[in-house]
């Protein structure tokens, strides 16, 4: 490597630890069709291969790490007896070197196998952990793996390994890891899987947090009741943040952004730094934020999105919307430097140095 | 209770018992696959009674991509050596065709190896299937578990679709090389090793 390739590198390095977890990613690959928004999905054993009674409760822990950790309208995943959908022990998986096996048949079914414990591979021997009172170095946790195949049933395929991405971005590697290295025992879905899952699924609600694995792009946009009002009068200001429509996933253009930090800022017209007015509240309309106001005089109006930390979106600045406030003396109301009567005819113009 | 159901098993395996849900036969696929194909392969791949099984340390490379069901599996990718010789990898873990298998970086010890000289160029392919994306890392063929690993050279763009590669041989040494490709169409990915030894 040449010594300012190497340079390169070097500080290429360095920004990707600067910019740490916050950092966008690649979200983990997935292919096919979808299951439907929050599709019901419900597993039983596979009579003949029925799970121990020590794996049991890592499968459905498993389930239950896929329901909590999705953060996106993917499958829920539950046991039922009498399911279509089966979970299996059995050693009828295709290679010799196979720990887990998923099969996906979206819409309607899937199936997953493990192995037995203590079947020989052609690696080795495997050892569930879950199958001893201590678990040893070098075993699988039944957990993970039966996590990270209902992630191939959710249409995840395995992360590009050769792109040096964290590992505890995602549990869909290529060679799972074993007690005890880094990731051996993760029991969510890393944060790049759940941006597939959002990009796939849409997320969960217009409140959930987008991973930070992405980095939407927003449109914040401002109106208000009235244009113009009399000093004191009330005036409502109504913020609208979504995902931006030019975001480079389909179903993710446009979605509405509940729940987040939205300000309001004024400043007088011409002037070039802004005030902070306030916090706008949300509203029951997803995306949706107001505050009403009472100014005294006009100014200018802008809603600022901050770019989060936590989660994968940018920032964003709505348009500018002036609201004109007018004073009455008199029957003659004023607004910058027109005055109108009460009978709404155009009566002097204000002279300069007038108050407004 | 675990000790117990092992002392039961040894049982089973001493009186010629299989234990449930592990007989010889494969219980029935998903009313939804294909019907299995003849069975007359799948002999070496009768589970082993569990507490009998004992690692296999055979010097003979065993081979790893043996289908037992009917299910999708990926096409075998290979590497052409300049001397035009084509060296079929092991396959790995997959997603393919609604289907995915997940193990480990597979050990040196259950590779054919091949060798290759320093420097040397070698072409991938996966026929009859076109890929999208590769990229190729290497492990010291010593190292079972694949502590360190080290990238090797990477290609495609995701978008437009190729039917070979070329990668360079990985530098003087016993390795494992993995080589994971993403088909073109989101027909899934695949991970493929071969065990080159560069002298």
């Amino acid at each position: 490597m040449t010594r300012p390739r190497r340079a390169t590198m070097a500080l290429l390095s360095v920004l990707v630890l600067v910019a740490g977890q916050a950092s966008a990613a690649t979200p983990t690959p997935a292919s096919g069709p979808t299951w439907a928004a929050n599709q019901q999905v419900h597993y039983r054993w596979k009579a003949g291969a029925v799970p121990p009674d020590w794996l049991k409760p890592a499968i459905n822990a498993a389930a239950a790490d896929s329901n909590h950790s999705r953060a996106a309208r993917a499958a829920v995943f539950g046991y039922e007896a009498g399911a279509t959908s089966w979970v299996g022990y059995t050693a009828d998986i295709p290679t010799n070197y196979a720990v887990g096996y998923a099969v996906r048949h979206v819409p309607n079914s899937f199936t997953i196998r493990l192995r037995p414990q203590g079947h020989v591979l052609d690696w080795g021997k495997l050892k569930w952990c879950q199958f001893y009172d201590k678990w040893p170095a070098g075993c699988y946790d039944a957990e993970l793996i039966t996590l990270h195949e209902f992630g191939h049933v959710q249409t995840l395929g395995h992360v590009d390994e050769s792109l040096g991405e964290p590992w505890l971005d995602s549990i869909m590697h290529a060679g799972p890891r074993t007690k005890a290295k880094i990731g051996w025992n993760q029991h969510e879905f890393g944060r790049c899987d759940v941006a597939r899952l959002q990009i796939r699924y849409r997320a969960l609600k217009a409140t959930t947090p987008y991973s930070t694995c992405l980095a939407l792009p927003t449109t914040l946009s401002l109106s208000a009741s009235s244009s113009s009002i009399t000093a004191g009068a009330a005036v409502s200001l109504s913020a609208t943040l979504h995902v931006s429509s030019n975001a480079n996933y389909a179903k993710l253009a446009g979605e509405p952004l509940s729940g987040r930090s939205v300000v309001l800022q004024r400043r007088v017209p011409g002037a070039s730094s802004w005030t902070t007015h306030g916090q706008m509240s949300a509203t029951s309309i997803d995306g949706r934020y107001a505050t009403t106001v009472k100014p005294s005089s006009t100014y200018d109006w802008r809603a600022i999105f901050s770019k989060p930390s936590s989660e994968g979106l940018k920032g964003s600045t709505s348009s500018i919307v002036r609201v004109s406030v007018s004073k009455c003396v008199d029957g003659v109301c004023c607004s910058g430097s027109v005055c109108m009567t009460d009978a709404g005819e155009e009566s002097l113009e204000r002279s300069e140095g007038e108050p407004q | 209770m675990k000790r117990r159901s092992l002392l039961l098993g040894l049982l089973m395996a001493v009186a010629g018992c299989v234990p449930v849900g592990q007989g010889p036969t494969s219980p029935p696929l998903p009313s939804s696959a294909p019907t299995p194909p003849a069975r007359a392969s799948q002999g070496a791949m009768s589970p082993e009674p569990m507490v009998t099984a004992r690692p296999r340390r055979s010097p003979a490379p065993t081979p790893t991509t043996q289908p037992t069901s009917s299910e999708p599996m990926p096409p075998l990718a290979q590497l052409r050596l300049p001397d035009g010789t084509l060296q079929p990898a092991a396959l790995g873990s997959y997603v393919y065709g609604g289907a995915a298998a997940d193990g480990p970086w597979l050990p040196a010890r259950v590779l054919p190896a091949v060798e290759v000289d320093a420097g040397a160029s070698l072409v991938l392919s996966v026929p009859p299937l076109r890929f999208v994306r590769w990229g190729a890392r290497y492990a010291d063929a010593r190292d079972e578990a694949a502590d360190i690993i080290s990238p090797l050279a990477a290609g495609g763009d995701n978008v437009a679709s190729m039917e070979s590669a070329v990668l360079p041989a990985p530098p003087s040494g016993p390795w494992v090389m993995m080589v994971q490709l993403y088909f073109a169409d989101e027909a899934g990915d695949a991970a493929y090793y071969w065990h080159v030894v560069v002298p």
